[in-house]
């Protein structure tokens, strides 16, 4: 079925778990390498009067199931 | 009608006035046209150019190419050139690239977005994209596969939709080492 994720993930969260599966199938050298990209999805900052008060990393958060059903 | 008052008012609109007149005498919104327009940055080719890009690095950058096959959501499709414009999200697949010499290249995919953008141009972003040989050996491969599964049977109803994926990840990937 087309989409099936939709109902369990948001698409950030999908794609961090298939990308995590294809760094895990890769040979050890390369894997070594990729392990970077695993650990960090993205990076963020909070600006406040033009200059960054923090910077933080994060990987997608898992979305509630079911979210039709309130 | 065209009077003082109806001018003052706040509700008027000149459209109807200038649609009568002739058209070289006002401007008109093209966004349409100049979206379909070829950019200055970006002409239209003859054939059919691919960008293939990661997170991490570049993989072509208008390249010109004869085909390529996409795993989308939708199901698998080829690309040749003066497609039709397209949005298309990828699944984890093999995408196959035909250059113009007939010469093929195999990167697996861990899915992203395929764009055939008006211009012949094929944008192609992907987080993680290997060739077949960069992968692990087929049994160390399926060996992970058999450890998704085991946890498959014991993962609670939370987790399940994750190994789920995961292990149809690693499945796509034994088919693309096998086939």
């Amino acid at each position: 079925m087309a989409f099936a994720w939709k109902k369990s993930f948001t698409y950030s969260k999908y794609l961090s778990l298939c990308s995590q599966a294809v760094r895990d199938a890769l040979k050890p050298e390369l894997r070594a390498q990729s392990q970077a990209r695993s650990t960090v999805e993205f990076v963020y900052s909070k600006w406040k009067d033009g200059s960054v008060q923090y910077t933080k990393s994060g990987t997608p958060k898992e979305e509630e199931n079911n979210t039709k059903e309130g | 009608m065209l009077s003082l008052r109806a001018v003052l008012n706040p509700g008027f609109s000149w459209r109807p006035v200038l649609n009568k007149l002739p058209r070289t005498l006002y401007v008109t919104r093209k966004y349409a046209k100049n979206a379909a327009k070829a950019t200055s940055e970006a002409p239209a080719a003859d054939g059919l150019l691919l960008s293939f890009a990661l997170p991490s690095s570049t993989l072509y950058e208008r390249t010109p190419v004869t085909q390529v096959d996409i795993p989308t959501e939708h199901g698998d499709m080829g690309i040749l050139k003066n497609h039709v414009p397209i949005i298309e999200c990828l699944r984890p697949g093999v995408i196959k690239i035909t250059d113009v010499n007939g010469a093929t290249d195999k990167l697996f995919s861990a899915g992203g977005f395929a764009v055939q953008q008006p211009n012949n141009h094929l944008c192609i972003t992907s987080p993680e994209a290997f060739r077949l040989d960069d992968f692990a050996s087929v049994s160390e491969v399926t060996s992970l596969l058999d450890q998704a599964k085991t946890q498959q049977a014991t993962a609670s109803e939370t987790e399940k939709p994750a190994v789920d994926v995961r292990i149809s990840v690693l499945e796509a990937i034994l088919q693309a080492l096998r086939g």
